[in-house]
């Protein structure tokens, strides 16, 4: 069945020649980086703006203006119920490994002062590994194997912020510092291998 | 090398193939469309590596064959033809890739 084009494959390849051009990298890393920043000077009214709008406005941007005139328009197939849930399925049980195994454990026989605290802390460790497994599970679904990288580069940011007692804004910016280096070489990268097409493009049939 | 001839059952089902997509780059470019909701010229013209002027023609003939559905637009005044496959298209296709598999597995 060699000879017979799979949808599927094509599909796959498609998707990861549209998140080849390390924009969504670029503007997330940049962003996260803006965040450690302004949170390192107190600038807190300027950190809602960046986190909320800059990044959805620039990444429709810049896809329209840089991506779609090289690469083309496509518009892919709304991801399947049964995707999410597959994708939700895997956060979920990483959650459940993580609290039930490691966290969980130390609560018990613990103080109540310590144990508010510590049930505290487990609501902020929740998110996060739900954030975590979710991109695991876009990484695996979608094959956008750099997402792994990204994850582990958060596990042990986060983990070793925690330990160290480094503040939140250090790692974070450290975070956005590497995604932002990786977007503008993919986006370098990009740019060279397509280039603008020239003329009217458009079927004249 | 007999056993490796195509058996005269399966020869007879050769001719019986959709000719329209059984020409590889209209295959490719049903393949492709068949993987998306929809796209536009220039992401055909990437993804097949086809020159534009053969890309149009084989679009003319899937047009003509009711295979595709063309919507032109216009987008800050610049021209965009998105190309979809159509209900017929897809059935055509996915009756096409069943015969093969008849045809290579028997």
């Amino acid at each position: 069945m060699e000879s017979i084009p799979n949808p599927k494959i094509i599909e796959k390849r498609a998707y990861n020649v549209y998140h080849s051009d390390g924009i969504f990298d670029m503007v997330i890393g940049l962003t996260l980086l803006a965040y450690g920043i302004l949170n390192f000077f107190d600038m807190h009214p300027w950190m809602s703006f960046v986190i909320a709008f800059l990044p959805a406005v620039s990444v429709r941007w810049l896809k329209k203006k840089i991506t779609y005139p090289r690469v083309g328009f496509v518009k892919f197939v709304e991801w399947k119920s049964t995707r999410w849930t597959t994708a939700l399925i895997i956060a979920g049980i990483l959650m459940v490994m993580v609290l039930g195994f490691v966290l969980l454990p130390k609560i018990i026989g613990e103080p109540s002062q310590v144990k508010f605290r510590l049930v505290e802390s487990i609501a902020i460790y929740s998110v996060g590994i739900m954030l975590l497994g979710l991109l695991l599970a876009v990484a695996y679904l979608q094959h956008l194997t750099r997402l792994y990288g990204y994850a582990l580069l958060i596990a042990v940011c986060a983990t070793a912020g925690h330990l160290m007692h480094i503040g939140l804004e250090y790692y974070i910016a450290f975070i956005g510092a590497v995604a932002a280096v990786v977007g503008i070489v993919l986006f370098i990268r990009f740019l060279k291998r397509y280039p603008r097409l020239e003329g009217d493009e458009s079927y004249a049939g | 090398m007999r056993d490796k001839a195509v058996s005269l059952p399966n020869q007879a089902r050769l001719y019986t193939l959709d000719r329209i997509i059984h020409e590889p780059a209209r295959l490719l470019i049903v393949t492709h469309l068949a993987a998306v909701e929809s796209a536009d010229f220039v992401f055909l013209l990437r993804q097949t590596g086809l020159t534009k002027g053969n890309l149009s023609a084989h679009l003319r003939t899937l047009e003509a064959a009711g295979y595709i559905e063309v919507k032109k637009e216009f987008v800050e005044r610049i021209p965009r033809t998105l190309l979809r496959l159509s209900a017929t298209g897809r059935e055509a296709l996915k009756e096409y890739r069943r015969q093969m598999k008849q045809i290579i597995h028997q």
